[in-house]
C-alpha cells in the first residue's frame, strides 16, 4: 500500500471551498426545514444558557453561584451543554446583537451548519490521506449529497453535531497514532465529543480497537510491540492518546458543563443513569411497529440501504470491499519491516472498525432505536470517504491506462455522473430527510408501500404554516399534534406564521376548531381523534411528498350544537 | 484484428456497471415521479364522482397511503378502503374506485362488475357494482334508535345520548350536560383540566367511534365491557336477514402498541340474543385479548320480530377497549 498522503494548502483550499458552499446551502435552505419537538426545547435551553456563559462578562452577575448556574443549565439538565451553549451564542449574539441573520432560527441553528459543513473538510482530508486528492473531494461530495445528513445538518439538535465531534476525534486518533501534537488533540476532541452527545462515549471503544489491530500488525511486523531504539511506535503513540483521553476529555467535558459544579456525583448519575435506562419510542420498520426491544438487527442495513442515494451507496459499497481487501491483505501478508509505508499501518482498519461500530451498536437488539437514521449518523461520514475511495476505484477500473491528471479529470466526469442523482435528491428531498427514500425503496411512494416511516417528531409543520396562516380565522385554535408550543412560537417569532394563531396543547383535538396532523404510524390514533371530534374524515389542507401524505389540516365544519334527545332517551 | 481482441473489445468492462447502475436507478425514479398523481387529478376524478353520484354509492381510494385524494372528499359518501384486495364493499350498491400508483378496481376481490373506468392524469377511476351479500342493517348507522344498559346487581339504563352515543352516567344532570356540550370550543378548552367531558365518562360509554384496530381505522361502536356486569345494546329496528355479522377487535394501543411487559386486556364473551334482553341466546363468540379485526358471522333464521341484543361481559374492567361493527346482511334487493 502507498504511504499516506500528507494534506497541503491546496487540499486544504478544497476543503474551505466546500465547507463554504455547503454552509451556503445550509444557511440558505434552514427555514425550509420545519423544527421537531425537540429542537424546540433547544432553543429555549440554549438562550438559558447562552445568558449564563454572557453573564460571565457582567460583573454584577455572580455566574458561579449555584442559583445562577441552577438558572442556566436547569433545564434540559439530562443533555450536556456545548451545543446548546453554542446555539445560544449564536442566537444572542449573530441575531439579537449583531443582526447577521435576519432569523432567529436560523442563528439558533448556525453551530449546526458549521459543524456540518466543517465535516465536509475533515472527510476531505481524511480521503486525501487515505487515497487521493479525487477521493478526498468524493468523499466530502458524498457526505453532502446524503438527504438525511443534509436535513439534520439544519437542526440546532445534536446529532449533525456529534457526527462531526466523532470525524474531529477520529480525525485526530488517525493524525495523533502519528504525531504527538494530534495525539494531545484527540483528548481534547474527544471531551468536545462528550459535551455534545452521549454516543461519543462509544468512540475510544472503536479506536481503542483500532489501536489493537495495530499494535498486533506491529508486533508481527516487528517482533516486538516496541519501536526499535530512537523510533515511535504505535505503543507511543497510542499511550500519549490514551492519556490525553482520560485527562483531557475528562478536564473538557468537566469544565463545560458547569451543572456538574455542584452535587457532581448526584448529578453525573442522572446523567448517566437516564442515558442508560432511556425508554423505548416505537419503531415503525417495514410494516411492523415495534414498541418495545428485541428490535430487528437488520434495521440500521436495511434503513441505511433504502436511505442513502443509490450512487453513493454504490460507490461506498465498493469503496467497503476494496478496502476491506486491503486490511486483510495487509494482516495476513505481514510483509516484511519497511516494505510497506510505515505511516499507513491500519488506516484501512481504522476506516472499517469507525464505520461498522455505529451500526452495530444501532443493531444490538435492546438498543433504543427511536430516532431512526440519525442514530447511526456518526457512521456516514466514513461511509462518505469510503464512498471517495469506491468512485476512485471505479474509474481507475474503467480506464485503467490512465493516471494523473488525465485520471482524476475521468473521475471528476465520473462522480458528477453518479453523484448528480443524490445532489438532485438532496435540493428536492432534503427539507423533508426523514421522508426520503432511494430508487431501491421506489421512493416515498414505494417506502409507504413497504410500511416506512415518513415524518417524525413534528418537523413537517412547516410545510402547512402557510396554509394556516391563508385558511383559519383571527385568533383561530389549532391543535398543532406533535408541534410543541415552543416551535409553534418560533414560526410565529421568524413571521412564518401569523402571530394571532393559537395553541391549543398537546391531546387537545377536541377542544379547537383546527387541527394539524402528522403522519407519523405510531401517532394515527390522535388523526382519528380528530375524525371522532370533528366528525368528518377529510382534510381541507396538506402536504404531501410524491402523494404521499406527510401532513393533513383539517377544519371543524360546524360548532358543537345541543345534542338531540333520540326517542327513549334523555 | 484477431478473433481474440475484437472480443476482448466488445467484451463489456464490468466497472462501467456502476454509473449504469446509478443510470438506472435514475431512470427508475423519474418513471416513479411520472408516476405520481397531482393534486388536479385526483380533483377531476371527484368531480366526476359528483356528477354520476347516485343513492347507494360509496367512494374510495387506493392503495391507501396515497391519501391525497381526502382533500376533494368532502360532501362524498367516502369510505375507508385499507385493503382492497379483501375489500368488504356489501354497504354500498356501487363504488367508485380512485386508484393509483399501479392500484385500480382490478385488485378487489372476485363477485364485483366493473362498469366504467376513466382516466384522469395518473388516477384512475373505476365504477365498479357490488355482487354478493348486501348489508340491510347497520347498527352503526341506527344507534340512536339501540337501548342501552348495564346490569350488574342492578340495571343501569343507560340512555343519554351525546350526539356520538349513549352514557350511563351523567355527574352533571342531562339539561346541564347538554348544556356544556354545546359551549363553544374556547370555553371547552378553557375548562378542559377542570371538567373536560362535561362529567361524562369518557371510556365507558357506547358510542360511534372510529379506532385503530388490526393496524388501520375501523368504523365501529365502543363497547368497553365492564366487570362483574353485562353491557347489552338492544337493536330493536334490526331488520330480518341471513346473517349478523360483527366484526369486532381490541384497540391495538392496548393490545400490543404499549411499552407495557404485556396487555392488561382480559378476554371477553359477546352474545347475541334474538329479540330484547330476556331473548333466547342465538350465539356466543369469545373475544380473546389479541390484535386484529375479526369476523364473527351467525346465521339469523326467520323474521325479524323485536330486533337483536349483543351483550358483552369481561373479567377486568382495564383496557378493555373493544368496538364492534354489526351488520345484517342479506341477498341484494330486486332492482338494487
Amino acid at each position: 500500500m502507498p504511504p499516506l498522503n500528507r494534506p497541503g494548502r491546496v487540499d486544504h483550499l478544497i476543503g474551505l471551498i466546500l465547507t463554504a458552499a455547503y454552509l451556503a446551502f445550509l444557511v440558505g435552505t434552514s427555514l425550509d426545514v420545519g423544527v421537531p419537538r425537540d429542537e424546540s426545547f433547544y432553543f429555549f435551553a440554549a438562550d438559558k444558557a447562552a445568558d449564563w456563559w454572557l453573564g460571565l462578562l457582567d460583573p454584577e452577575v455572580e455566574s458561579f453561584s449555584r442559583a445562577e448556574i441552577d438558572r442556566g443549565f436547569e433545564y434540559n439538565h439530562e443533555h450536556p451543554v456545548l451545543m446548546k451553549s453554542l446555539f445560544g451564542l449564536s442566537h444572542r449574539i449573530l441575531h439579537d446583537r449583531l443582526g447577521l441573520f435576519e432569523h432567529h432560527m436560523t442563528a439558533w441553528r448556525f453551530p449546526t451548519m458549521l459543524m456540518a459543513a466543517l465535516a465536509l473538510w475533515l472527510a476531505h482530508l481524511l480521503g486525501v490521506m487515505i487515497r487521493s486528492r479525487a477521493a478526498g473531494v468524493g468523499a466530502a461530495l458524498c457526505l453532502a449529497f446524503m438527504p438525511r445528513v443534509f436535513f439534520h445538518g439544519h437542526l440546532a439538535c445534536f446529532d449533525a453535531p456529534v457526527t462531526f465531534m466523532t470525524l474531529l476525534i477520529a480525525y485526530c486518533f488517525f493524525r495523533g497514532a502519528r504525531s504527538r501534537r494530534w495525539a494531545i488533540a484527540s483528548g481534547i476532541a474527544l471531551g468536545l465529543g462528550l459535551a455534545t452527545k452521549l454516543n461519543t462515549f462509544f468512540v475510544p471503544f472503536t479506536l481503542l480497537a483500532v489501536a489493537i489491530v495495530d499494535g498486533w500488525v506491529w508486533k508481527r511486523r516487528h517482533g516486538a510491540l516496541r519501536a526499535p531504539e530512537g523510533q515511535r511506535g504505535p505503543l507511543t503513540y497510542y499511550g500519549w492518546i490514551a492519556g490525553s483521553m482520560v485527562v483531557l476529555g475528562a478536564v473538557v467535558f468537566f469544565a463545560h458543563w458547569p451543572w456538574l459544579w455542584y452535587d457532581t456525583v448526584d448529578r453525573l448519575g442522572f446523567y448517566i443513569r437516564f442515558h442508560a435506562r432511556h425508554v423505548h419510542y416505537p419503531v415503525d420498520y417495514l410494516g411492523f411497529l415495534y414498541f418495545k426491544p428485541p428490535f430487528p438487527v437488520h434495521f440500521p442495513f436495511v434503513f441505511s440501504a433504502l436511505t442513502i442515494p443509490v450512487g453513493i451507496l454504490i460507490a461506498g459499497g465498493i469503496g467497503v470491499a476494496v478496502t476491506a481487501r486491503a486490511a486483510w491483505r495487509g494482516w495476513r501478508d505481514a510483509p516484511e519491516d519497511g516494505a510497506e509505508a510505515p505511516d499507513r499501518r491500519s488506516a484501512e482498519v481504522f476506516l472499517l472498525f469507525s464505520l461498522a461500530v455505529p451500526f452495530l451498536v444501532i443493531a444490538l437488539p435492546d438498543t433504543p432505536i427511536f430516532g431512526g437514521t440519525k442514530h447511526w449518523m456518526t457512521a456516514m461520514p466514513f461511509f462518505a470517504v469510503l464512498g471517495g475511495v469506491g468512485l476512485e476505484r471505479i474509474a481507475r477500473g474503467i480506464w485503467p491506462a490512465f493516471e494523473g491528471r488525465a485520471l482524476a479529470l475521468r473521475m471528476g466526469a465520473l462522480s458528477a455522473l453518479m453523484l448528480l442523482p443524490a445532489a438532485w435528491a438532496t435540493v428536492t428531498y432534503g427539507a423533508h430527510g426523514p421522508a426520503y427514500y432511494n430508487a431501491l425503496a421506489g421512493g416515498p411512494p414505494g417506502a409507504a408501500e413497504l410500511g416506512m416511516p415518513r415524518n417524525f417528531w413534528g418537523y413537517s409543520t412547516v410545510t402547512v404554516v402557510d396554509d394556516i396562516d391563508r385558511l383559519v380565522e383571527k385568533r383561530a385554535m389549532v391543535f398543532w399534534h406533535k408541534a410543541t408550543k415552543w416551535a409553534i412560537d418560533a414560526y410565529k417569532r421568524d413571521g412564518l406564521l401569523r402571530g394571532d394563531v393559537r395553541y391549543t396543547g398537546d391531546w387537545t383535538a377536541p377542544y379547537s376548531n383546527w387541527a394539524v396532523y402528522h403522519d407519523q404510524r405510531e401517532k394515527l390514533p390522535e388523526e382519528l381523534d380528530v375524525w371522532r371530534a370533528y366528525g368528518t374524515d377529510w382534510p381541507v389542507a396538506g402536504f404531501f411528498l410524491d402523494g404521499v401524505q406527510l401532513m393533513s389540516v383539517y377544519e371543524r365544519p360546524a360548532p358543537p350544537e345541543t345534542p338531540p334527545v333520540p326517542p327513549g332517551g334523555r | 484484428m484477431s478473433d481474440t481482441a475484437e472480443a476482448r473489445r466488445w467484451r463489456l468492462n464490468p466497472w462501467w456497471l456502476a454509473p449504469l447502475a446509478v443510470v438506472l436507478a435514475a431512470v427508475v425514479v423519474l418513471r416513479q415521479r411520472a408516476a405520481v398523481p397531482e393534486p388536479g387529478d385526483w380533483q377531476a376524478a371527484t368531480e366526476a364522482i359528483r356528477a354520476g353520484l347516485e343513492p347507494g354509492d360509496g367512494v374510495a381510494w387506493a392503495p391507501y397511503w396515497a391519501g391525497e385524494g381526502r382533500l376533494f372528499m368532502h360532501g362524498l359518501p367516502g369510505f375507508h378502503l385499507t385493503d382492497v384486495e379483501a375489500a368488504d364493499l356489501s354497504r354500498f350498491r356501487r363504488v367508485w374506485l380512485m386508484g393509483a400508483f399501479g392500484r385500480d378496481a382490478d385488485d378487489l376481490p372476485s363477485g364485483h362488475t366493473r362498469l366504467e373506468r376513466r382516466a384522469f392524469g395518473e388516477v384512475t377511476l373505476d365504477l365498479v357494482e357490488v355482487g354478493g351479500e348486501r348489508v340491510v342493517g347497520d347498527l352503526r348507522a341506527d344507534l340512536e334508535q339501540a337501548r342501552v344498559s348495564r346490569s350488574g346487581r342492578r340495571v343501569e339504563r343507560c340512555d343519554f345520548w351525546d350526539g356520538r352515543g349513549w352514557h350511563c352516567k351523567v355527574s352533571k344532570g342531562p339539561e346541564k350536560t347538554r348544556r356544556c356540550l354545546a359551549q363553544p370550543i374556547s370555553r371547552r378548552h378553557r375548562q378542559r383540566r377542570r371538567d373536560p367531558h362535561c362529567g361524562l365518562d369518557p371510556w365507558l360509554n357506547v358510542s360511534r367511534d372510529v379506532r385503530v384496530i388490526g393496524d388501520f381505522p375501523r368504523r365501529c361502536i365502543w363497547f368497553h365491557p365492564m366487570a362483574g356486569k353485562t353491557l347489552r345494546l338492544h337493536w330493536p329496528t334490526a331488520p330480518a336477514g341471513a346473517s349478523l355479522v360483527i366484526d369486532h377487535g381490541f384497540t391495538d394501543k392496548v393490545i400490543t402498541d404499549h411499552t407495557r411487559k404485556e396487555t392488561r386486556t382480559r378476554p371477553a364473551t359477546l352474545r347475541v340474543r334474538r329479540g330484547g334482553v330476556e331473548g333466547p341466546v342465538i350465539g356466543a363468540q369469545p373475544v380473546p385479548p389479541e390484535k386484529g379485526w375479526r369476523r364473527w358471522r351467525l346465521p339469523l333464521d326467520g323474521p325479524a320480530g323485536d330486533g337483536l341484543t349483543i351483550e358483552v361481559d369481561t373479567e377486568a374492567t382495564t383496557d378493555g377497549h373493544l368496538c364492534i361493527d354489526a351488520t345484517v346482511r342479506g341477498p341484494a334487493p330486486e332492482g338494487a
